[in-house]
């Protein structure tokens, strides 16, 4: 054997140890097999939906384009689909997706939140969750991890062999250096294969927009897998090194393992439910319903529109008027204003309630990662209130396209007015940017920092562990 | 009564007690001797039914302990070289847990701690948690359970190993009076100076055969110790 | 001697810090897990709709139409279930297109995917778990350190000692199990409180049949921790999202968004033409005013046909839709029956009345009375009928009467798991037999 610093040596010996240990073998099989059968899984779902998208967004403006003559508010009343966009990364992590609706339908007087989701039409039990590449990074690798570390020390100890070991010269701080490196190459066996899988499946499998820039997200994404995998070796290193036994360390960190993964997300969402409580299904409808029942009726608003015309207000504007035109544009703008506030409130329910989420998952590496997972996958609920927005401003677009080509077409009787395609060609088909990478990261700032002080305490808990160690 | 016919056991090809015949009558104390791995515990652990004979009988007060497991448990009690009990019960806690597993007739706190002082434990001890106690402390203990519940036969494995000598001297004479009441004891043990003292018999074991057997009465100590070393150098 | 040795086991772990530990754990999170469900529970509460304005037929049967509530499920408190994925209300019409409209869930997202810290989930992944914490060294260390030497040489048999540990345990973790959750349900019907016990009865019973037959192995503590963890990590965790990643690809659910384009498609003609005809009118702004009464009941005649019409090709769309979303789900509920965690966690929400079930009985109830409410109304509807305050008044009322055969059709799933976790007590009881002292 050639002769090196002393850590390597230990990373050596820790590694091939580990690596001789049929339960490590068959643990890290079982665990790669899970990664690339969940990106197979993953990269397969994701472009069978993104393709049934794409498909549908072409039929549907077809069918716009094709619908005939028509009157046009029949034709706001006809209405337009818009479907979400599938993200490239959503193979990765889908995040929010199966819980959000899958496309809005845009018409007159009416909004509605997005339709259908898929998480309707699943069987109960899909709320016991998915495997996902990122399930398995977040849930299963922190679980390696904890099975690589917690004998790292407390192993030696009950061995008898950390006396001996320390009584070599060898610094507590290589020891340290040792020790990691002999967990994270193991773990590195793993990952490096399942990453080098997951690129290539996301490469191969790209949807129908190819030229959606996700290296940035991609590479976020990594790192932030890496910085959670770090910070359980560290977890895994500090607890070893002060447990009493083995098995002591093996059920404190089983332990905080359980905690993070499974009791924090819905801790946390309780504590900001009950911090900033959204309103119900029925409270949200029955308060639209409650406003528009003290607007005037249809026949009241024209009567006044009759009135305000006879005043002569609409006389330098529109000649000759078409006083349920104007009664309707009034109307629709009211609607449209009713609408926008009341999912203006709820959307900002649901930022102030995902924003003491997040304050509340800096007390877990794990729920600051699988934010910061979600949003580089562009699959969380930031993402999918921008393109409610995007979806809301195309509606009021459509709508006043095709409102004001019926208060300017003259026609005393507008209801009789018909137009065509040429028409309908006026309203733009919709096109949905996705926000990059920069915006993404800038939505989560504090789950940024919440894994980078995670980061720091676990670098810090191990190196400190190094001196308070106890060697019996 | 403990008597064994025939008794023979094989591991894997490895006869370890082969064709053992022995009667230890009631009041007889009996020692084993031999060396490690020649049948002594083997031979303990067939008359408990821990393990099964390839042939032949072990039978305590007359009753083949394959068939009457339960009966034969009853009357006769078993002391192993660590008498391990539950560390966070109190003595005489662990006195009546094993008592009435055996359904001995003593129960109450008063007869319990009549039967400990008899085996030379103050209630005082008797009512500390087992954790805290020597290991001579405990070998009491195991004596008590014997007493509690009336054993007819007493198997012993090597039982005053690692005892100091005057720990070991107070063992012998609870064994002594046990005897005395007509308790059949088999008791392995190393210890030469312990199987002259305290028993009646002496056999000495060698490939799970009983190759010699000797009176007591008629041995001085070094006569025991050089037949012993004879039988082991042959 | 079963009962005494399992009191002499309570003893023993009565003493044990990780046991205490271990119920204290329990305890808190089936205490905190009820009181937010209680509280939940309570939130979920009714809005007032605003009463109509107009007295008009269509007003009232159509733009208002009846609003069904449905009541807070009867044992809502110890499972949120899928109440969070479907809206508690119907709001049904007269019409033939939009007859039963549902309502938005507006649950935030990220709490319908980050679940819910409910009894439920505190039985299903926490009691298994705890259930192995305290018996993965049943007699691992009593051998090791020899106390059951000494005990097995008193008339008692391994198979006795073994019952008693294993229901020493059983009842420290199962008492809490099934206590809490009935005192935090305490107003759900009897029947149904009974099949949620037998069920929780039956899933521990299982996850002690496994801990039984590991422990029968003869390894020592820690690896028995060990095993018992993996076969956690596996049954709880991985199992069911390895089943569901398998039902995702291949049971896929039928595309909502591929149906809507069908949809569209198959009504566009339909529409079209309706809408043609109905253009001499001001088609979705009649008024008596503009057309007079006469124009009304044209109108409406001309709606109804044009709907009827659009309700027919819908129809098809939809059945279709329908028949191969049941197709799948059955396919896939299949494969659930591989985990125990997945079967026991069907069966708590069908019980607590927050699954599948109860929702799919409620919009069926919905579709019977929207055909009374259809009967009663559709004739005024079409003549542009003003209505009387006796004959609103006089509307078929909608009374929501709870599924009592839930408790029946859940019998099957507990039967199968008692049975089941009753073979694997067998199984390690079995095994037991060539234990090694």
């Amino acid at each position: 054997m050639t002769r090196g610093p002393a850590f390597l040596a230990i990373a050596v010996k820790d590694a091939t140890e580990t690596w001789r240990d049929g339960r490590f073998r068959w643990a890290a099989g079982l665990l790669f097999l899970l990664l690339v059968a969940a990106i197979a899984g993953g990269a397969q779902h994701q472009s069978r939906i993104a393709q049934q998208h794409a498909d549908a967004q072409a039929a549907e403006r077809d069918a716009w384009l094709d619908k005939g003559d028509m009157n046009p508010h029949a034709a706001a009343h006809y209405g337009a689909f818009v479907f979400k966009p599938v993200q490239p990364l959503s193979a990765i992590d889908p995040g929010l997706d199966p819980f959000l609706g899958v496309f809005v339908f845009l018409e007159a007087h009416k909004q509605q939140l997005a339709r259908h989701r898929p998480i309707e039409d699943a069987a109960p039990t899909r709320r016991l969750g998915l495997l996902t590449p990122a399930t398995a990074a977040l849930v299963l690798i922190p679980l390696l991890v904890v099975s690589l570390t917690f004998s790292s020390f407390a192993g030696e100890r009950d061995q008898g062999t950390l006396r001996p070991l320390l009584a070599l010269g060898i610094s507590r701080w290589s020891l340290l250096v040792g020790k990691a490196l002999g967990a994270m190459l193991p773990l590195i066996v793993v990952m490096i294969p399942a990453a080098i899988v997951a690129a290539a499946f996301v490469f191969f499998n790209r949807p129908a927009d190819p030229d959606a820039p996700i290296g940035a997200r991609a590479f976020g994404l990594l790192l932030v897998y890496l910085a959670h995998a770090l910070v359980w070796t560290g977890a895994g290193l500090a607890v070893s090194a002060r447990a009493r036994s083995q098995a002591a360390a093996l059920v404190v960190l089983l332990a905080l393992w359980f905690a993070n993964a499974f009791v924090m997300p819905p801790l946390a969402m309780a504590i900001a439910k009950g911090m900033s409580p959204s309103p119900s299904a029925m409270q949200f409808t029955a308060a639209i319903e409650n406003e528009k029942a003290k607007w005037p009726d249809w026949d009241t608003r024209v009567d006044r529109v009759m009135e305000r015309f006879l005043d002569g207000e609409f006389e330098s504007t529109m000649a000759p008027a078409n006083v349920e035109v104007v009664a309707l544009i009034e109307s629709e703008a009211d609607e449209t204003a009713l609408y926008d506030r009341h999912f203006a409130e709820l959307f900002s329910a649901y930022a102030g309630q995902t924003e003491i989420y997040e304050q509340v998952s800096i007390v877990s590496p794990t729920l600051a990662a699988r934010m910061l997972s979600m949003a580089l996958a562009g699959t969380d609920d930031a993402h999918d209130r921008e393109f409610a927005a995007a979806a809301g401003r195309y509606r009021s677009q459509m709508l006043t396209t095709l409102n004001s080509e019926l208060a300017g077409s003259g026609r005393l009787n507008t209801f009789d007015y018909v137009r065509g395609r040429d028409l309908w060609e006026k309203v733009p088909p919709f096109d949905y940017e996705v926000p990059g990478a920069a915006w993404a990261v800038s939505q989560r700032l504090s789950s940024v920092f919440a894994l980078a002080g995670w980061l720091a305490i676990a670098a810090v808990a191990a190196v400190a562990s190094m001196s308070s160690m106890k060697v019996e | 009564m403990i008597e064994a016919v025939q008794l023979t056991k094989i591991f894997n090809g490895v006869t370890a007690v082969d064709g053992l015949d022995l009667t230890i009558k009631p009041g007889e104390v009996f020692c084993l001797l031999g060396a490690n791995g020649a049948g002594k515990t083997t031979t303990i652990n067939l008359f408990l039914n821990f393990i099964q004979p390839a042939s032949g009988e072990a039978r305590i007060s007359g009753m083949n302990v394959v068939h009457h497991p339960v009966e034969t448990k009853q009357r006769l009690a078993y002391i192993p070289e660590q008498v391990t009990l539950y560390r966070n019960l109190t003595g005489i806690e662990n006195l009546r847990f094993f008592s009435r597993l055996a359904k001995a007739d003593a129960d109450s706190d008063q007869e319990l701690l009549a039967i400990l002082r008899q085996c030379g434990l103050t209630e005082e001890q008797a009512r500390r948690r087992v954790g805290t106690y020597s290991k001579g402390m405990r070998q009491k203990i195991g004596i008590a359970m014997t007493v509690a519940k009336k054993a007819e036969a007493l198997l012993l494995d090597e039982p005053t190993s690692g005892l100091d000598p005057k720990a070991s001297n107070d063992f012998s004479m609870l064994l002594t009076d046990l005897a005395k009441r007509g308790v059949a004891i088999l008791m392995a043990t190393h210890d030469l100076f312990r199987a002259k003292e305290t028993g009646h018999r002496v056999g000495i074991m060698k490939h799970g055969k009983l190759v010699d057997v000797l009176d007591t009465a008629t041995l001085g100590h070094t006569d025991l110790e050089q037949i012993y070393l004879r039988h082991m150098h042959d | 001697m079963i009962a005494f040795l399992t009191r002499h086991e309570w003893k023993l772990l009565a003493t044990n810090d990780v046991v205490r530990i271990v119920i204290a754990v329990f305890g808190a999170a089936l205490v905190f897990a009820s009181l937010l469900g209680v509280a939940r529970a309570r939130a979920e509460d009714t809005a007032a709709i605003p009463a109509p304005r107009s007295m008009r037929a269509d007003a009232i049967a159509n733009e208002r139409g009846a609003m069904l509530v449905m009541p807070a499920a009867p044992m809502a408190s110890l499972a949120a279930g899928q109440s969070d994925v479907y809206p508690g209300y119907l709001k049904v019409t007269a019409r033939n297109v939009d007859a039963l409209v549902t309502g938005d869930q507006v649950a935030h997202p990220l709490a319908v995917a980050s679940g819910h810290f409910d009894v439920a989930f505190v039985i299903l992944f926490l009691y298994p778990l705890l259930v192995f914490a305290i018996s993965f060294d049943l007699t691992a260390g009593e051998r090791d350190r020899g106390t059951l030497r000494m005990v097995l040489a008193q008339p008692v048999g391994l198979r006795d000692v073994v019952a008693g540990k294993v229901i020493a345990r059983a009842v420290l973790l199962g008492v809490p199990a099934i206590i809490i959750p009935i005192l935090a349900a305490s107003n759900a019907a009897p029947p149904r409180l009974a099949a949620w016990t037998a069920a929780v009865v039956a899933y521990g019973l299982i996850w002690h049949g496994i801990a039984l037959i590991v422990n029968a192995r003869g390894w020592n503590a820690a690896t028995n921790a060990l095993v018992l963890a993996g076969i956690w990590l596996l049954f709880a965790i991985v199992g069911p999202a390895t089943i569901n990643l398998i039902i995702d690809l291949r049971y896929p659910m039928p595309s909502r968004v591929t149906a809507a384009v069908q949809a569209r498609a198959a009504t566009q003609e339909a529409t079209v033409q309706g809408n043609r005809e109905l253009g001499q009118f001001l088609q979705d702004h009649p008024t008596s005013s503009n057309v007079g009464r006469e124009g009304m009941r044209q109108f409406a005649m001309l709606q109804a046909a044009r709907d009827r019409q659009i309700a027919e090709r819908l129809q098809a769309v939809e059945t279709a839709f329908e028949q191969q979303l049941q197709r799948q789900q059955r396919l896939a509920s299949w494969l659930s029956v591989l985990s125990p965690t997945m079967v026991a966690q069907g069966v708590l929400l069908e019980t607590a009345g927050t699954g599948r079930t109860r929702f799919e009985h409620f919009n069926a109830a919905a579709s019977r009375f929207q055909a009374e409410w259809k009967a009663y109304f559709e004739p005024r509807v079409l003549d542009a009928a003003t209505l009387t305050a006796d004959e609103v008044r006089d509307a078929p009322k909608f009374n929501y009467v709870d599924d009592t055969s839930v408790t029946g059709q859940v019998a099957t799933p507990i039967a199968g798991m008692a049975i089941a976790g009753a073979v694997l007590v067998w199984l390690g009881f079995r095994s037991y037999r060539g234990y090694q002292l």
